[in-house]
């Protein structure tokens, strides 16, 4: 495949950098096209635990950019129910070729950290989050824990 | 598996309206008009028709939704009014947890419940209170669904839906556990019919084929609730179906009565039906003709008594296998075999295949397994589980699969499997795929099946119609609202028009206004001709030269005055040898000429009429004598049309057609071929064909489908629309819709620009942009001359140019990719189709006879122009940057209004990309992503010329300093199609 190459070199250099808070890449031989992670966020409330993603590259990747999928149920403002993430730098709008996915990442990363109530996929927790912080951090901080996965032991 | 996932599983149940007791809303002379709304959680769902001015409404209309086992559904019924707003009698709701609970295990209960009037309702309580009966079927999908999470938590159900909205008797709506014991209500029948029988005798087209195969279906019921026609390529003529399909042969019969597949003796089903649905996965004996042996022999019995009530039949696969398929009269076949298509052994899916079957107590283990177990898929009798069998599979994925909340139920004949590392792969054992997207469940009424020769089909039980492709809630919503333009169709062909309207003309008609009493039309051919309404006589002469010299001032000598096809004067110098319109007798009026003052050239040549009729006079120079007849029923218009198309000699299409729409009168003098090429061509363009695709999102323009391919035949007829396309054009029709502008430019044969991939795909056209105007040598773009393509789901590379895999892209080479990218992109997947449809063409008309138009006229020629609604246009616009009372703005409207038709089209073809403006006019307007309505945007400076983007329906303006200089750039930048320099 012709993007097999990018997406290779990309994976790689992804791997090499060691993220901390992006780990356990996974992506079958046979389909470079998708990759699972696992985020590590560092912030509360998030930081109790651990959630998986998938990254799904177009056949028509770089021209095209990537969707990211929340695989584990999390509570935040940028992401709906259904795991689907709104990330200003792989929108039609924004998306430029040289784009690489540890940008991609790093900014999904940040998002998940720091969440952006003014553009919200779940218009109820961005207003907890910004007229009710203590709870919102309480409700969140309940369902990481009830939700989420185990953070990596180192 | 937490509670929570649990509840939010989707069941299938069949919801029934029966009837109402509305008596005590009633008088003798006012009695409502009742339906019910079902909605399920608060979303509305479906509703029923209206019976007219009845105090007992009875519907039994059966829907199927989509429930969780903690749904909340209700019905709302109200009162149809044909001229006010529908009034809302009452509502009732039912807990599906409630009813659970109390149905013991019933796979139905029924219900009678109290209405409650609307909170906003002001009349008082009435006794006694409305009700509504209603019937649900399928409850046992909710009860056993708690149980059976608990029993594994992998397994997903996977709903079959029989007979669509037939569901009237009840029990059509099976819930087919894989790999797991299954329950199926009482009264269930078979989730799906055999798979079309071959016969040889089926070319007959006696008994009709039929999608049906529920023993409990009431088919005049069903035929009462599906107010929609069938589609006429779904027809009721075995034959004429077959006909369409000329390269589908009918095949022998495979040995019938032999090799019966026993299936089932363990199947621990809950009732006396016993429900051979599983899916024989991996059983080497279910595959291949074996299997269907087994489904037709075990139908033949019943075959004789098959009645053919129904006149549904899916067109493409199993058109030749008419008698027996599929029908299965009650009580006749109490053992019909499996259906969906036994599989065999799913070759080569991802290895170690893990399946999380756990007590797999039905018979696809029992027989079956034994033969699958050499693929290693591991289907042991105790299943392989996810811990034990397989050490290596994460904890963590299985908690994320489970952790998300809204997993559906998988489509029938998919299976959730995991790999060695523990991640989810989706096995569709019906095309022998596998995919690691989660497949979409097929929508309601749907169901895949497979015809004789093994390909792979899709059937709507809701409109008994079939398709190739799978069908998405996407492409049904666009074969909905294809569906919804039938309606309008026969109305909108007599709202196109080239040139009917001849009274504008008179105007710049030098000879002045006809005499009183005469007017001047066109032929369908283009022809001008004169009709006189005092004496109703018509002639070809134009009454006022006619007979009579001009008493005018004689032209300049070696000067002659001739007429053009349409009878535009023009003038020939013979002296210099050239020609003009311009009348070289002094005092004659100036056509303004040369270059304004802008220095944009004012006059254009494309004269669209006198194009036209060089046009037409090919045409009428090149007629062939005689008629020819099509005779056509309006079911099987598609087939009908096709079959005769291509029977007759490319050639014998250029003579007069005789169109015959049978048993309905009528002589064809020009009106009933204009509704012929205006029906057929919406038929097909008919997305569930596959052939077409929207462009964009807009509905506007077609495109060739790149997956056409999933329709076996589908290069013949592309072959079939091309010679039909040609024939509107030869015979001065008009078509419903038209296509892309780089389709029509490939018509032309012109250069494809990158302008044409802006219309097209304005993502992938900002990449390219961004790469042409970037320096890419440090970006680690890692391209190479080679790109990939991925049509129905598998990927293939594609080398742009010999050896393109190995030639990286730099900054050096890149105009070059750039320009092979462009290319490839705006023709892929659509080169072989595109080929046959211009074969097709020229065969009838060659294709330099359109070497006089562009790409806009073009269609214009093709679709016709339409009346266009300058100020529902302007109310439907928004300004970027300007606003309503910007000067600009002004002067734009007031050059919409001075214009001709024929430029207003050509200006929302700058615009939007078409001439066509939706049927609900310009606040319909779609853009790429969705409703985009008309926008005219403030950008540059006065010295650039306008520029339009059609992805967005937008507009660019520049701010320019007069109305004159407005018009001759706005002139300029809609007469102009080749990608003019910027300023």
């Amino acid at each position: 495949m012709a993007a097999t190459r990018r997406l290779q070199k990309e994976l790689a250099d992804i791997r090499k950098s060691g993220i901390k808070s992006f780990r356990d890449i996974q992506v079958d031989e046979s389909n470079i096209l998708t990759w699972q992670g696992l985020i590590v966020p560092e912030n509360p409330p998030y930081n109790k635990g651990a959630f998986r993603i998938e990254v799904n590259f177009p056949a028509e990747y770089p021209f095209k950019p990537p969707k990211i999928n929340f695989k584990t149920k999390i509570y935040h403002p940028n992401v709906d129910e259904k795991g689907q993430v709104c990330l200003p730098i792989i929108s039609a709008e924004n998306w430029k070729p040289a784009t690489k996915t540890d940008q991609v990442i790093e900014a999904l990363i940040n998002l998940v950290n720091e969440p952006e109530p003014e553009h919200p996929l779940r218009a109820d927790l961005a207003e907890d989050y910004t007229k009710d912080r203590k709870k919102f951090m309480k409700n969140a901080e309940e369902f990481t824990k009830k939700n989420s996965e185990k953070r990596p032991a180192d | 598996m937490s509670e929570a996932a649990n509840a939010s599983h989707l069941h299938q149940l069949g919801v029934t309206a029966v009837s109402g007791e509305l008596s005590s809303l009633s008088t003798f002379l006012n009695k409502p008009s009742a339906y019910v709304e079902l909605l399920v959680d608060g979303v509305h769902q479906k509703k029923t028709n209206h019976v007219k001015h009845n105090a007992h409404p009875k519907w039994h209309e059966t829907f199927t939704v989509l429930v969780t086992k903690d749904s909340v559904l209700a019905f709302r019924v109200s009162d149809h009014h044909t001229l006010v707003r529908d009034s809302v009698i009452g509502e009732a709701t039912l807990n599906l947890s409630d009813v659970v609970a109390s149905s013991e295990g019933k796979s139905s209960s029924s219900h009678t419940l109290v209405l409650a009037p609307p909170p906003s309702s002001v009349s008082p309580a009435v006794s006694p209170a409305p009700t509504i009966t209603v019937s649900l079927d399928g409850l046992q999908n909710l009860t056993s669904s708690g149980a059976r999470h608990k029993e594994s938590s992998y397994n997903l159900p996977t709903v079959v839906n029989v007979g669509g909205a037939n569901k009237v008797t009840g029990g059509n709506t099976v819930t087919v556990r894989i790999g797991d014991t299954h329950r199926v209500g009482g009264k269930t029948p078979p989730p799906v019919p055999p798979p079309p029988r071959q016969n040889p005798n089926a070319t007959g087209g006696e008994t009709l084929p039929t999608i049906n195969s529920g023993p409990t279906v009431s088919h005049s019921h069903a035929s009462a609730l599906n107010p929609i026609p069938p589609l006429p390529a779904i027809n009721s003529d075995g034959q004429a179906a077959s006909a369409a399909h000329p390269p589908l042969r009918s095949r022998k019969s495979v040995g019938n009565g032999s090799a019966v597949l026993v299936l089932g003796e363990e199947s621990p089903t809950t009732d006396g039906v016993s429900n051979q649905n599983d899916i024989p996965e991996g059983s080497p004996v279910a595959s291949g003709s074996t299997s269907r042996t087994a489904a037709s022999s075990s139908v033949n019995g019943s075959a004789a008594a098959v009645s053919p009530q129904t006149n549904h039949q899916s067109p493409h696969p199993i058109h030749n296998n008419s008698a027996s398929n599929g029908q299965l009269p009650s009580g006749t076949a109490p053992q019909p075999p499996s259906t969906t298509a036994p599989k065999p052994t799913p070759p080569a899916v991802a290895p170690r295949a893990n399946r999380h079957h756990r007590g797999h107590k039905n018979k696809r283990n029992s027989g079956n397994t034994d033969g699958a177990s050499s693929s290693g898929s591991g289907v042991s009798g105790g299943g392989a589980s996810v811990t034990d069998g397989n050490a290596t599979v994460p904890r963590s994925g299985n908690n994320a699969s489970q952790n998300m909340p809204q997993e559906e139920a998988l489509p029938t004949g998919w299976e959730m499997r995991f790999d060695q590392y523990g991640r989810r792969y989706y096995v569709d054992h019906t095309t022998r795929s596998t995919t690691w997207e989660r497949p979409k469940p097929l929508p309601q009424g749907w169901e895949a099946r497979r015809d004789p020769r093994g390909r792979v089909y899709y059937v709507d039980h809701n409109t008994r119609t079939t398709t190739w492709q799978r069908p998405t809630i996407e492409n049904i919503r666009q074969f909905e609202e294809w569906q919804g333009e039938r309606q309008h169709i026969a109305q909108l062909s007599s709202q196109r028009f080239l040139y009917p309207n001849q009274n504008q003309d008179t105007e710049n008609d030098p000879l002045g206004p006809l005499p009183a009493g005469w007017e001047k039309r066109q032929e369908p051919n283009g022809r001008i001709y004169f009709v006189n309404h005092r004496n109703r006589t018509t002639q070809w002469d134009d009454p006022r030269t006619q007979g009579m010299v001009l008493e005018e001032e004689p032209l300049p000598t070696g000067w002659e005055m001739r007429l053009t096809d349409d009878g535009r004067q023009y003038f020939v110098d013979h002296n210099t040898r050239q020609t003009t319109f311009q009348d070289p007798r002094p005092g004659a009026k100036q056509i303004t000429a040369g270059r304004g003052q802008y220095g944009i050239p004012m006059v254009y040549e494309r004269s669209f009429r006198w194009k036209l009729g060089q046009f037409r006079y090919l045409c009428h120079s090149n007629a062939v004598t005689g008629h020819i007849k099509i005779s056509v029923t309006r079911q099987t218009l598609f087939e009908d049309s096709f079959h005769q198309v291509m029977r007759l000699p490319a050639y014998e299409l250029r003579r007069r057609l005789f169109i015959i729409f049978r048993g309905e009168d009528g002589l064809d003098y020009g009106g009933v071929a204009r509704e012929w090429f205006f029906q057929l061509s919406h038929e097909v363009l008919n997305p569930m064909y596959c052939l077409f695709e929207y462009a964009n999102k807009n509905n506007y323009s077609l495109q060739i489908n790149p997956a056409s391919e999933v329709n076996p035949d589908h290069l013949t007829y592309f072959k079939f629309i091309g010679r039909f396309i040609a024939m509107a054009l030869y015979h001065g029709k008009f078509i419903y819709n038209g296509f892309t502008m780089p389709f029509y430019k490939r018509m032309l044969n012109k250069k494809l620009t990158m302008k044409d991939l802006e219309s097209i795909d304005p993502e992938f056209y900002n990449s390219l942009v961004w790469i042409r105007d970037n320096n890419i040598e440090e970006c680690g773009l890692e391209m190479s001359f080679s790109t990939d393509f991925e049509v129905l789901g598998k990927i293939e590379e594609v080398e742009l140019k010999p050896g393109g895999k190995d030639i990286v892209v730099t900054q050096e080479n890149k105009e070059e990719y750039i320009e092979l990218m462009m290319q490839w992109r705006l023709t892929r997947g659509q080169e072989a189709q595109t080929r046959h449809f211009l074969e097709g063409f020229s065969e009838v008309v060659p294709l330099e006879w359109l070497k006089y138009f562009d790409e806009r006229e073009l269609e214009l020629l093709l679709c016709g122009m339409q009346e266009i609604d300058i100020n529902d246009w302007q109310k439907n616009t928004i300004y970027r940057h300007y606003n309503r009372s910007s000067k600009q703005v002004i002067w734009f409207w007031q050059f919409v209004r001075e214009i001709d038709n024929e430029k207003r089209a050509r200006l929302l073809q700058f615009v939007t990309g078409t001439c066509r403006v939706p049927v609900g006019g310009f606040a319909e307007l779609m853009g790429s992503n969705g409703p985009q309505k008309f926008c005219i945007e403030k950008v540059g400076k006065e010295t650039w010329l306008p520029r339009s983007h059609t992805c967005f329906n937008r507009l660019d303006l520049p701010p320019y300093k007069s109305y004159e200089q407005l018009v001759e750039k706005l002139t300029f930048a809609i007469e102009e199609t080749e990608g003019f320099g910027q300023e």
